[in-house]
């Protein structure tokens, strides 16, 4: 069975071109452009995989998705992949912090559809 | 039609109020017209929210622009400028616009989304001021006054999520 994938972001052309790369690899795509739907689904359609964007209504209600789904025990487990603009338009990075940023890798915009699916695999445990 | 089976499901639609909406109108067809247009733009920061342009009966260009309102005051200080580069034959400026769009997934393998948007817009006798496309989207610029009934015709013309 495909590995689901959900894709938390407001920028509907980017989870498009995400879709598209995604389904060509054979993964199951669904998506939520805010942080309440994009919860919602992860607990209605329990997705191996998330990928979320960090601003959307508000600057970082990413984090604020990430932390929901990992204080609800049956989700918690849920990987998550962060996309980020932050360093471009802030010029900082995020590091993984278990309370704060508690995500399992981010990666930074823009990315290559080669190394976003690499990085996917990997955290699915799927072969490269 | 019109039955909730024959919708086709779409992911959403998105509103874009408060625009200008600027035509520079038989600007000469050559290379770099719209490059100049548009980096004269970028220069002043004016973020661009809409762009076509087509050719026309005279094989000259038309080049039509959507941008805030917010920077009004600055396009229209920079509007002499440009025409001075680009010399076109007219421009037109229309205030009180605003732009509604559909949006996926998988409209790539869905040809009859355009057509059944436009429908549905001039069926609640709304005029469509320009159209244009993205990979996810169908967009059509309305007059921002005609923005409630265009949002309820689309509602009522595709399937959308609960």
């Amino acid at each position: 069975m495909a590995s689901k994938i959900l894709i938390i972001d407001d920028d509907i052309d980017l989870v498009e071109v995400l879709r598209i790369t995604l389904e060509i690899e054979g993964f199951e795509v669904i998506d939520a452009q805010e942080g309440e739907r994009g919860y919602r689904l992860v607990v209605e359609e329990r997705p191996d995989l998330i990928i979320l964007d960090v601003m959307m209504t508000t600057t970082d209600e990413g984090f604020a998705v990430a932390q929901r789904i990992r204080a609800n025990p049956e989700i918690a487990h849920t990987k998550i992949i962060m996309l980020t603009a932050v360093s471009q338009e802030l010029g900082f990075k995020y590091e993984k912090d278990d309370d704060l940023t508690p995500v399992d890798e981010f990666i930074e915009k823009p990315i290559l559809p080669d190394r976003l699916i690499h990085i996917i695999k990997k955290h699915l445990n799927l072969a490269q | 039609m019109n039955s909730q089976s024959n919708k086709i499901r779409v992911g959403g639609i998105l509103e874009n109020r408060d625009l200008v909406m600027v035509s520079i109108l038989s600007a000469p067809n050559i290379p770099g017209t719209a490059g100049k247009i548009l980096s004269l733009l970028g220069d002043f920061n004016i973020n661009v929210e809409f762009i076509t342009e087509s050719c026309n009966i005279e094989d000259t260009a038309d080049i039509v622009f959507c941008f805030k309102s917010a920077d009004r005051d600055t396009v229209l200080q920079i509007l002499p400028e440009l025409t001075r580069q680009i010399n076109p034959r007219a421009e037109k400026w229309q205030d009180h616009i605003a732009i509604i769009s559909v949006y996926g997934p998988h409209f790539r393998e869905k040809p009859s989304i355009a057509g059944r948007m436009c429908s549905a817009l001039g069926a609640a006798d709304i005029n469509i001021l320009g159209i244009s496309t993205s990979i996810s989207t169908v967009s059509c610029v309305i007059s921002e006054s005609q923005m409630e009934l265009a949002k309820q015709a689309l509602e009522s013309a595709f399937n959308l999520p609960e």
